[in-house]
């Protein structure tokens, strides 16, 4: 019996392990090209140096290509998220060549680590960007639109339209103001708190960008309901 | 003498004509050229202050919660590029 159980776990471990060694280089990168593996031969490294660099120069570019596009980011933080973008842009092409020049796996395996703890492509700078751009986007566009929104119904049920006012859509408004005022705090120094993050700062703590997250995602539920509340007002008085 | 007399009329009734139709290429001339005529000044009505009354007042309204909506919606999408970016493995 014991020896049945014995069996059957080392079988159903031996098939976990496995499946997973299939699976494994199809996630890495999020790609489902088959990665060569960090191999132990120089050219082995290399190649899987080329593939690293290469996904990360393609993702740099849609980056670049995003921002230069978005018209709500502000000048001097699209200036910097750019300066970021093309100084890891030109790494990833620097470290690229540097490690098919390698003639030793020693040092071409110690410049295939900087490919990701040097520039932290995917998970300190095109978030970072893409998160400032949010705080952006919300800060220059969707404040000030709503906050005019709010004054305007506000006049509205003070004025000509009292006639249709209600404590609840008088209480709509409250809370327009309020989801305004929240999502201004929240979104208070967020782009330059997210732009300051380094990829040292990712290497001592994996979740220094979380709390920036946590504040633009807290700002877009804010900004969400405060657009609610404006438009039942609207349909009230319409 | 009679000869001279409708030699003369002759010419005059020539010069006449070649008068008469430049004169009239002339006019034609000003009426193609004309200037552009002044663009009339349409006084455009200020809109009542109440926002209920005035349906610009209300389209005013809806444009600045669209416009606060769809930048909203970017964010999100911004987040989610964000999220997308830092689930992919950045680890040698």
């Amino acid at each position: 019996m014991n020896r049945i159980v014995s069996t059957t776990l080392l079988g159903t471990a031996t098939v976990v392990v496995l499946v997973a060694g299939a699976c494994a280089p199809a996630f890495a990168d999020g790609t489902s090209t088959p990665a060569p593996s960090t191999g132990k031969t120089l050219a082995a490294i290399q190649a899987n140096a080329k593939v690293k660099t290469s996904a990360r120069i393609g993702a740099l570019n849609t980056a670049i290509a995003k921002v230069t596009a978005a018209k709500d980011i502000s000048s001097s933080d699209r200036a910097i998220i750019l300066g970021t973008l093309n100084h890891d842009l030109a790494g990833m092409n620097s470290v690229e060549a540097k490690i098919a020049s390698d003639t030793t796996v020693a040092s071409a395996a110690s410049d295939y680590k900087t490919i990701f703890t040097g520039y932290r492509v995917y998970a300190v700078a095109v978030p970072q960007a893409r998160l400032a751009g949010a705080a952006d986007r919300m800060t220059s566009t969707s404040v000030p639109r709503l906050t005019d929104a709010q004054s305007k119904l506000a006049k509205a049920l003070a004025g000509p339209d009292a006639s249709k006012s209600t404590p609840a859509l008088q209480a709509d408004l409250t809370d327009m103001s309020a989801q305004i005022a929240a999502a201004t705090s929240a979104l208070d120094g967020v782009s330059a708190r997210a732009l300051a993050v380094t990829p040292d700062d990712y290497n001592a703590n994996h979740t220094v960008l979380a709390s920036v997250r946590s504040a633009v995602k807290t700002a877009i539920a804010d900004l969400k309901k405060a657009s609610s509340d404006g438009k039942t007002v609207l349909a009230a008085i319409k | 003498m009679t000869q001279r007399i409708a030699t003369r009329g002759a010419i005059a009734v020539v010069s006449a004509l070649l008068v008469a139709v430049s004169l009239a290429g002339c006019a034609r001339g000003t009426a193609d050229g004309q200037s552009a005529r002044t663009p009339t000044t349409t006084t455009t009505t200020a809109a009542p202050a109440g926002a209920g009354e005035s349906g610009s007042s209300l389209s005013d309204i809806q444009n600045d919660l669209n416009s606060a909506d769809s930048a909203t919606s970017n964010a999100d999408g911004d987040v989610a590029d964000a999220d997308q970016s830092a689930a992919t493995n950045d680890s040698p």
